[in-house]
């Protein structure tokens, strides 16, 4: 399918909801109001013609040291808005068309929320929590929203670009999982007796 | 203690010159630090903590191509509880401090740590906030093997070094403390 067909399925089907549309490379990559990602997503997924049936990932963006257009990467003059700092971008892969998309989400420095997709896709509830754990973006509504590559005791979100390279924390106790394990047992229906806890 | 006859080619009978007296009767009189630690320097059981590339390249030295077995030191085991010599071979981050801590912790006494490769001696090229800067912060170490990975003769060296260590030091050594201390 021609990616100008695309955009005009959605902008059919969601006449308020892109931002912007562009083409780098080839791949469409369209912005999306936050409040519209979850029904425009599953409009992707479950339209015949689209069938967008993988979430390949969630990349994030950071653009606090993003320089202006045109000023050298050493300038100092500043190319971001404090309400669009963070960027996260889906990338969706359709196995069945052989097409892809990227749909990119803008978020302000305070309180970056946008909702979770786990409903829609498995892989979401992984790469969503990695981008909780090193951008600090809250997904609303994720069944487990934990940091999973850094320890438990981690505080800060370590690719932020605020976050100083080499900052080590330690740790000193491996964590205790206690949350999930007791969820996995009660999911295959072994019985754990409270004194065991 | 008693012992027989070795020729003077034989590696065993040079290794022992250093440390014990052979009379003309098949004896022998030495001091029982010096006994004592000549048997555990020749019989060194590996725990290989492996977490990155360098475990492969410990592989390699084990293997029969470079083969460990040569210096007393082939019985790798994966139990801590079996095992004498701790290599730490691979990154440490900062989410495996407390199980590197625990498995040597449950190492019997008297034991040894080789750190083995860049990532373990000093965090090598991972200057960054998920990795340690020197396993030598956790635990105590005996031998650092630079390289990244170490050839397999290096990690022989390393062996030969602590073997070259453990002679001089008691038997009965104290319990020691990491070198340096977590910033």
């Amino acid at each position: 399918m021609k990616t100008e067909a695309m955009v005009e399925m959605l902008n059919g089907a969601f006449p308020e909801a892109l931002q912007g549309v562009a083409t780098p490379y080839g791949d469409l990559v369209v912005t999306v109001v936050p409040a519209h990602l979850v029904a425009l997503i599953k409009f992707l997924r479950d339209e015949e013609a689209l069938h967008f049936d993988q979430l390949l990932d969630i990349a994030t963006v950071d653009n606090l040291k993003r320089p202006a257009p045109g000023a050298g990467p050493d300038s100092d003059q500043g190319g971001y808005e404090a309400d669009e700092r963070f960027e996260v971008i889906y990338i969706l892969n359709s196995t069945r068309h052989n097409h892809r998309v990227r749909v990119k989400v803008i978020l302000p420095e305070e309180g970056p929320v946008v909702p979770s997709l786990c409903a829609l896709y498995g892989s979401a509830n992984w790469g969503e929590r990695e981008a909780w754990d090193m951008m600090g973006i809250r997904f609303e509504g994720h069944p487990n929203l934990k940091r999973i590559l850094t320890h438990y005791k981690f505080v800060g979100h370590a690719l932020r670009k605020d976050y100083p390279v080499n900052r080590e924390q330690w740790l000193d106790t491996t964590e205790p999982m206690l949350d999930e394990v007791l969820k996995r047992l009660e999911e295959r229906g072994i019985p754990v007796r409270l004194e065991d806890r | 203690m008693s012992m027989t006859h070795r020729s003077a080619e034989d590696p065993l009978a040079q290794g022992l010159e250093d440390s014990v007296l052979l009379t003309r009767t098949d004896a022998a009189t030495t001091h029982l630090d010096q006994i004592v630690q000549w048997g555990r320097k020749n019989s060194l059981w590996p725990y290989p903590f492996g977490t990155a590339c360098c475990a492969i390249e410990f592989m390699a030295s084990v293997s029969s191509t470079h083969d460990q077995s040569r210096f007393g030191a082939e019985a790798v085991r994966f139990s801590p509880r079996q095992s004498d010599l701790m290599i730490v071979a691979g990154t440490i981050n900062h989410k495996m401090v407390p199980i590197l801590r625990r498995v040597y912790e449950q190492m019997c006494e008297p034991k040894y740590v080789i750190s083995m490769g860049a990532c373990a001696c000093t965090g090598g090229f991972y200057d960054n906030y998920t990795t340690v800067q020197g396993i030598d912060q956790v635990i105590p170490v005996d031998v650092y093997v630079a390289g990244c990975p170490p050839r397999p003769e290096a990690v022989l060296d390393a062996i030969v070094k602590l073997q070259e260590q453990l002679q001089k030091r008691p038997a009965s050594p104290a319990a020691r403390e990491p070198k340096r201390e977590q910033p």
